[in-house]
């Protein structure tokens, strides 16, 4: 038997009524003040559509039942309940400092893409190398506007930030923004805003998510 | 949440997509549960790659209607 990490919440975290992978009841490992929300699963768990659904819809859920959560990503699982404890111990003044960071707010999500960006043009085979060359310096240099862009219409708003080039044809860039439950309008506003401005871009936000981008080991550090 | 210029079926691509991103690449590790078998992430992949490029088409189809 092996156990299914969904998250990690403040001791005494209600437990939502859903259950969690293959249809196993959620239950909490407690390590001192602080909860690992679980469930038992056959084997180590793998990714496939239905568990990765299912793991998102159990973080969801217990995300609106707390006002702290962090999300854990998905693994595949831990061998026993002790490995559960001493790992959540282990790491606890960490997770708690990430609580803190993550209280009271929403992971909002922005997509931006661009279409024909720099696109190489065909010139033949004198200085070919050099042209593509350039023409892709171009496309990361395109992207890290993009991101520069999008933080600073959108980071003042959120408490924290955090943005990426995920794509160059179409240039694609995927933003994160921790934002406190009550600012998400002003968050939104913000966005239409920048779409007034960039009418080339086509921005796609998601959201409200629980805080994944947020509950990771280097943003807990900075 | 939606922003002026996306359609609703890109909207809804996407969110899959960055649910899917969030679930297997963010959210706390804790060490002894980062084993995914590389078969298994592969496989997600492969789909989100089908999803991006899906994303990049329906991008031009929401450019061409406007």
């Amino acid at each position: 038997m092996t156990l299914h990490l969904y998250a990690v919440a403040e001791h005494g975290v209600e437990l939502p009524p859903v259950d969690g992978i293959d249809g196993a009841s959620l239950r909490c490992v407690q390590v001192d003040d602080l909860d690992a929300i679980v469930s038992d699963v056959d084997g180590a768990t793998s990714p496939t559509e239905a568990a990765v659904l299912t793991h998102a819809a159990v973080v969801d859920a217990v995300a609106a039942a707390a006002d702290a959560v962090l999300p854990a990503r998905f693994g595949s699982g831990f061998e026993q309940e002790g490995a559960v404890a001493t790992e959540v111990g282990a790491r606890r003044d960490e997770l708690l400092r990430a609580l803190e960071r993550v209280r009271g707010c929403v992971e909002l999500g922005v997509r931006a893409l661009v279409g024909d960006v720099a696109a190489p043009e065909d010139t033949g085979a004198t200085d070919s190398g050099r042209t593509y060359m350039l023409a892709r310096l171009e496309r990361v240099r395109a992207g890290e506007r993009l991101c520069a862009d999008l933080d600073s219409a959108l980071a003042p708003v959120a408490r924290a930030a955090s943005s990426s080039v995920v794509g160059s044809e179409p240039l694609v860039v995927t933003g994160a923004y921790l934002v406190p439950r009550g600012d998400i309008d002003a968050f939104q506003e913000r966005v239409d805003d920048l779409h007034r401005e960039r009418p080339e871009l086509t921005l796609i936000c998601t959201g409200p998510w629980p805080p994944y981008s947020f509950a990771t080991v280097d943003a807990a550090r900075s | 949440m939606t922003a002026p210029s996306s359609t609703p079926a890109l909207q809804q691509q996407v969110t899959l997509l960055e649910l899917v991103d969030r679930v297997l690449n963010k959210g706390v590790v804790l060490t002894g549960d980062v084993t995914l078998s590389v078969a298994g992430v592969d496989l997600v992949y492969v789909g989100l790659r089908v999803l991006l490029t899906s994303v990049a088409t329906l991008e031009r189809l929401d450019r061409e209607s406007r």
